[in-house]
């Protein structure tokens, strides 16, 4: 009877709290919007089984959770004693150390086009006024009372960049990387809900009108040549962001070389595919209730939405500017696809193009800021790393 | 005694905030903010360059339309072909004798 009450005990329903329900219900609700909307469905299924997983209550003694770490024990005699840890804790510290951002930055730059960036080089200026909301949103986090490393984890939300996002904050946040990273992805999956408004507002019916002229073709030699000349320009000045950007242009390299085709077909598919799940779902099973529901994780997202609001405003507003100087307009909308979540944020420029004038084909000219803003926030994350570490 | 080094504590404990922080954090922010705007001004001016410089460099050193590994992927795919051709050949003529071997059995 004994062993039979002290198994009852061990159940889940015997140590479940409310808020490992509260976090089983919103890892179900990941995985809903995942299927019924198609709202990055590669990451919030993983993230939101992770949660589901990560919110059944561990049982004392044994290491179940992706915190039970590996540890060295001194006895009492002074020998020291190896205690192995968690399998989701190996899983975890991927993330943990930042290996896995870099891997999906090598995949992303394996299936990364950069001709229309090279072929209308003003619109890269565009991805460096999104990163704006990166800014601003630090500068408020500290207003908020969060200290500096935390304020920079937070900030980076803004970059609409997932593995950036968890990147930095597994570098000077790890105890927020939990809700920075649902955040982030959130955020990023409700593109399309919070950038419309937001870019209808900022521009007129004539602006949304404005027809670009078609991208020029450009030649083999430039695409060999950008990622490594961009390599070294953009670490010469940021080093910080030598990790993201150096796997990024060298999977860009395996794909335009020619010759690395095989490289980089594993790298854009079979890897970055095999990344992001062991990244979503340690991810989500990161978020235990405990360490999740903290009144903090609440101004985290409040942070993280006023930062997509901004990085969406600041390209709007940038592409505007440039057009007083400008001899051939940019439609302003384009503006929005600085924020790097590729490609979400330019469909929806051209969506909303689309809404105006069905024959306006913004797609293109906006993945040159959308591709501008996966190298500017990975700088942005670069330099808030090195001066804030 | 039991004693246990968790690896958090292993780690740089986050830094407090002050009052007079947030100047610091404006100024971190917008020096952060020109460093992005600096790299990818660089970075724009070199794309508009690029066209130019290797138009200069094509002078000397023309850009070839094919790659050696696509070419040679043709080259491979065109001795494929032959092959197919050659042994569709074989084939026909072999099925051509055995018919007309079978018929003349008859």
């Amino acid at each position: 009877m004994d062993i039979f009450t002290e198994f009852l005990q061990t159940t889940g329903f015997a140590s479940m709290t409310f808020g490992n329900l509260i976090m089983i219900v919103i890892g179900v609700v990941f995985i809903a919007l995942a299927i019924t909307k198609d709202y990055e469905p590669l990451l919030l299924v993983p993230i939101g089984m992770g949660a589901v997983v990560g919110n059944i209550p561990m049982i004392p003694g044994m290491s179940l959770s992706v915190y039970d770490s590996e540890s060295w024990i001194i006895t009492e005699d002074g020998t020291v004693q190896y205690i192995a840890g968690s399998v989701l804790s190996y899983l975890y510290a991927g993330v943990e150390h930042g290996i896995y951002p870099p891997l999906i930055f090598l995949g992303i730059g394996a299936m990364t086009d950069f001709s229309t960036m090279l072929s209308n080089p003003k619109l890269v200026l565009l991805g460096a006024a999104a990163q704006m909301g990166v800014f601003l949103t630090f500068f408020g986090a500290l207003c908020l009372g969060f200290t500096f490393p935390e304020a920079g984890a937070i900030g980076i939300i803004g970059g609409a960049d997932g593995p950036t996002a968890i990147f930095l904050a597994a570098k000077l946040a790890p105890h927020l990387l939990g809700a920075i990273a649902i955040a982030a992805y959130s955020y990023m999956a409700l593109v399309p809900v919070i950038q419309p408004p937001i870019m209808k507002l900022l521009t007129t019916r004539k602006e949304r009108l404005i027809r670009m002229a078609p991208p020029r073709k450009v030649s083999k030699r430039e695409k060999i040549i950008f990622p490594v000349a961009a390599f070294l320009i953009s670490t010469m000045i940021a080093p910080g962001a030598v990790v993201l950007l150096g796997m990024l242009f060298f999977g860009n390299l395996l794909k335009e070389s020619m010759v690395t085709e095989r490289l980089a077909v594993t790298a854009r598919t079979s890897m970055i595919d095999i990344v992001t799940i062991l990244l979503g779902f340690s991810v989500g099973a990161s978020t235990q209730a405990d360490t999740f529901l903290k009144p903090e994780s609440l101004r985290i997202f409040f942070l993280g939405a006023l930062s997509f609001a901004i990085a969406t405003a600041s390209g709007v507003l940038f592409a505007k500017t440039m057009n007083l100087f400008l001899k051939d307009k940019i439609n302003p909308l384009v503006g929005a696809a600085g924020v790097s979540a590729v490609p979400d944020s330019a469909r929806v420029v051209q969506m909303v193009g689309q809404q105006e004038d069905q024959h306006n084909f913004l797609l293109m000219h906006a993945m040159a800021p959308n591709v501008a803003g996966v190298v500017g926030s990975a700088i942005a994350a670069g330099v808030l790393w090195s001066v804030l570490t | 005694m039991i004693t246990q080094v968790p690896a958090i504590l292993l780690q740089a404990a986050p830094t407090t905030f002050e009052e007079g922080d947030l100047h610091q954090g404006l100024i971190i922010a917008i020096v952060g903010l020109l460093i992005v705007f600096l790299v990818l001004i660089f970075l724009s001016l070199f794309i508009a360059s690029l066209p130019k410089v290797l138009a200069l460099v094509g002078r000397v050193w023309p850009e070839v339309e094919e790659h050696r590994a696509i070419s040679n992927e043709a080259d491979d795919e065109d001795t494929e072909m032959e092959l197919l051709a050659a042994i569709g050949f074989v084939l026909h003529t072999e099925f051509q004798r055995q018919a007309s071997g079978g018929q003349s059995a008859k």
